[in-house]
This record gives structure tokens, C-alpha cells and sequence, in this order.
């Protein structure tokens, strides 16, 4: 009798429950706290919150193989099927009006890759290897699933803590950048007004997607799993002729793999996987990452304007790191702070697109040449 | 040694080649523009 009893109280969850359990399940509500009270990556961070209290559910093993989070993972995630179904979705959303309007934006989008390669060498300062600090600097780009791609591919055993740090500090962006932007700019640079954009025809915007494809599969084939999903997206939009084909890439689709990216996430995030001095670090690098972004994208700005006859606000800069569009607002509320009748928003959607297609570019230099 | 030999060779080429890919997407977009006449230029008023 007595042995069945300890049997049975072995046999349930409650008795195997770990301090790192519990932690996990403390970071797992702040998550989701922070998704529901404060509205911040709500889609993602309510799915990743919760993958990470169920994975942390002792003798639950949802992440073994066959289980229900193992398979999300190992088909959506190791198979690189979902980051680029994403990016499907993205391009769908995605007006290119603004650089094709302004190509110069696409350099800010460029220089705001600058944290990437900045948090890359901390990194290895720190003591990780090449690909790991791969994995941690492109958490700079700002893009979850450039970051999640990349890091399956280069360093699988980090991606609970960069998909985590990526998404935290997108949702961080207001908060991180404003300093940063005041600190590099002066009061009379932020109140430059830029000229209204041009429109742009139907034709430019359908050559855009295929062009830019072309391109950048040509110079960077490794990156081409994303970029062509995203240009694909954006032609779907660009078209005209199959809403439905971008409705559902926007909608349904995106929906469904947002669901399994997220609890998948979660699912890697295990005491054991995730509560070690790395994951700590990783989170730190993220901070370095996007500051030097933010750095790289204003400094560039300020460098065009020495030699621009039209000057450009330099906060726009800040808008290359690729969190769209909220760096993109950030700009905007600053812009308005200071000068109520100035809307500097679509001027900052060319470096913010412009940094996604800059971060897979980076991202895909990084798999060819740390592979 | 080896570890930052490599480092600095990644950050050379990749960082050169995100400026590099994206100039290049520029330039394209500014021969675009030309090639399809300026048809996005802003209507006339009036």
C-alpha cells in the first residue's frame, strides 16, 4: 500500500518540480504580462510565454521526440519552413512605396546593421564561438525571424534566448532608442522637415519585389530562402490581381505559423536548456546589438547630410533597425515632439524596410561565410 | 589568433556586402525610374 502511494505521488509532476522550474514559469508570466498588460508583442509573446510554462511542466515532456512541441519544433523550425512563411506574410504587408520613393533610405538600412557586427565581437570577446556569436549579433537586425533562421542554422542549442531577446527588445524599441536618438542629435537636427515623398506608380512597385529578389539571391544565394519568400509576398500585394493569395499570406497563414513559431520557441526554453550564465549573456549582447543599430543608422544620416543638399532628419536613421514599424513610430512621436506639424513617419519606412531586407543580407553572409 | 583573423574577415565582407547589396539595390531603383520614364513623378496641377 505504502509502496503504491510512493508510486503514484512519484509518478506526478508536482514532486519533480525544480526551483529552475519555477523560474522559468516566473519569466514565462512576466512574458505574458508584459504581451497582455502592456501590449507588447502580443503575438508573439503570449504563444513563447506559454510554450515555456508547459515545457517546464515536469514529466510533461512535450519537447521529446513525438511530442506535440518537439514536432512544431523539428518540422517548422530545424526544417526552416516557418521563418520563411513568415516572411511570406511580411512582404504581403509590406509597402515599399517609401524607398522606391527614396532609394538613398536604403543605405540607413544598411548602417543600422553596424550593432550587428558590434555585438558579434562581444560576443566572442565573451567566449562564444563564431557561429554563436553569428547567432547573437543578428538579434541587432531586429527581425525574430531572420534571427530564429539564422540561429537554427548556425547555434540550434541558443535559440530559446536569442527568439526571446529579439522579440523583447523589438517590443523595448521605444524605450531604448529615444535616448540613444537624443544623444546623437541636436535640437535643430531633429526638426529638419523633409520634403513630401513622391508618389509611386503601379509599375515601379511590381518591378521592386523581382528586381530586389534577383539581386540579392544573386549576391547572397544563402539568404535566398527568405528574401524570395518576402519578395514573393510583396508581389502577391504589388499584383493587384490575387488578394486572395496576399489576403491569406497576410492572414491565415501568418496566423497559423505565428501560433507554432511561438510555442515551439518556448518549448526550447527548458530550465536545463535555458537557466545558465549564456542565456544571460545573450540577453546583454541583444542590448548592445540594438544600441549600435540605432548608432550606425543616425551617424549615417548625420554623414549624408554633409554632403546632401536636401537634408534628411537623422532620426530617420534610426529607423534601419528592422522592428517595423515601430522604430518607424518611434521617429515619428520624437519627430512630433518637437515640432507638432512635422511627419517624419513615411520618410522612416524606407531605412525600416529597407533594414529587414539589410538584415537578411547580413543574416545570409553569416551562413555562408560561418556555416 | 585564428578565432579574430576569421572574426574581422566576416565582419569585412559581410558588413561591405550589406552596403554593397543595398547601394546596388539604390542604383537600381534610380535606373528603374529612368527607364520607366518617370512615370511616377507627381501629376501636374492644375
Amino acid at each position: 500500500m505504502t509502496d503504491t502511494l510512493f508510486s503514484f505521488i512519484h509518478s506526478m509532476g508536482f514532486y519533480h518540480l525544480t526551483v529552475g522550474n519555477l523560474i522559468m514559469w516566473l519569466i514565462s508570466f512576466v512574458l505574458m504580462f508584459l504581451a497582455i498588460r502592456k501590449g507588447y508583442e502580443p503575438l508573439l509573446l503570449i504563444p513563447i510565454g506559454f510554450g515555456i510554462f508547459v515545457v517546464n511542466l515536469p514529466l510533461s515532456n512535450l519537447m521529446a521526440d513525438h511530442q506535440i512541441l518537439h514536432i512544431f519544433y523539428h518540422y517548422g523550425l530545424e526544417w526552416e519552413l516557418i521563418p520563411p512563411i513568415i516572411f511570406l506574410g511580411l512582404g504581403a504587408m509590406t509597402d515599399f512605396g517609401p524607398v522606391i520613393a527614396n532609394p538613398k533610405t536604403l543605405l540607413l538600412g544598411a548602417a543600422a546593421q553596424f550593432g550587428v557586427y558590434i555585438a558579434f565581437f562581444f560576443a566572442l570577446g565573451l567566449g562564444f564561438t563564431i557561429p554563436e556569436a553569428c547567432s547573437i549579433g543578428i538579434i541587432g537586425g531586429a527581425d525574430g525571424p531572420t534571427t530564429i533562421f539564422t540561429t537554427v542554422a548556425l547555434a540550434p542549442h541558443l535559440l530559446g534566448a536569442t527568439a526571446v531577446a529579439a522579440y523583447s527588445y523589438m517590443a523595448l524599441v521605444p524605450v531604448i532608442q529615444p535616448p540613444i536618438i537624443r544623444m546623437l542629435t541636436t535640437k535643430k537636427e531633429r526638426l529638419i522637415r523633409m520634403k513630401q515623398l513622391r508618389p509611386v506608380s503601379k509599375r515601379q512597385k511590381i518591378i521592386f519585389p523581382l528586381v530586389t529578389c534577383g539581386l540579392v539571391c544573386l549576391f547572397v544565394p544563402a539568404s535566398a530562402a527568405l528574401m524570395a519568400m518576402f519578395m514573393l509576398g510583396n508581389f502577391f500585394r504589388e499584383s493587384g490581381v490575387v488578394e486572395r493569395l496576399s489576403g491569406a499570406a497576410q492572414n491565415e497563414l501568418m496566423n497559423i505559423v505565428t501560433i507554432f513559431l511561438g510555442i515551439a520557441v518556448g518549448g526550447t526554453m527548458s530550465a536545463e536548456a535555458f537557466l545558465n550564465p549564456k542565456a544571460l549573456m545573450v540577453f546583454a549582447m541583444g542590448l548592445v546589438a540594438f544600441s549600435f543599430s540605432t548608432i550606425g543608422g543616425v551617424l549615417l544620416a548625420k554623414i549624408m547630410n554633409i554632403f546632401a543638399k536636401e537634408k534628411i532628419n537623422p532620426m530617420i536613421g534610426a529607423a534601419g533597425v528592422s522592428a517595423v514599424p515601430m522604430a518607424a513610430r518611434v521617429v515619428q512621436k520624437m519627430g512630433a515632439a518637437e515640432d507638432p506639424r512635422n511627419f517624419l513617419l513615411m520618410h522612416a519606412m524606407g531605412p525600416n524596410v529597407a533594414g529587414v531586407i539589410g538584415t537578411v543580407v547580413a543574416a545570409g553572409m553569416f551562413l555562408t561565410m560561418a556555416h | 589568433m585564428t578565432v579574430w583573423s576569421e572574426a574581422i574577415k566576416i565582419f569585412v565582407f559581410g558588413f561591405s556586402s550589406v552596403f554593397f547589396v543595398l547601394g546596388a539595390l539604390s542604383l537600381s531603383l534610380v535606373l528603374t525610374r529612368m527607364l520607366t520614364g518617370k512615370s511616377g513623378a507627381a501629376p501636374k496641377k492644375g
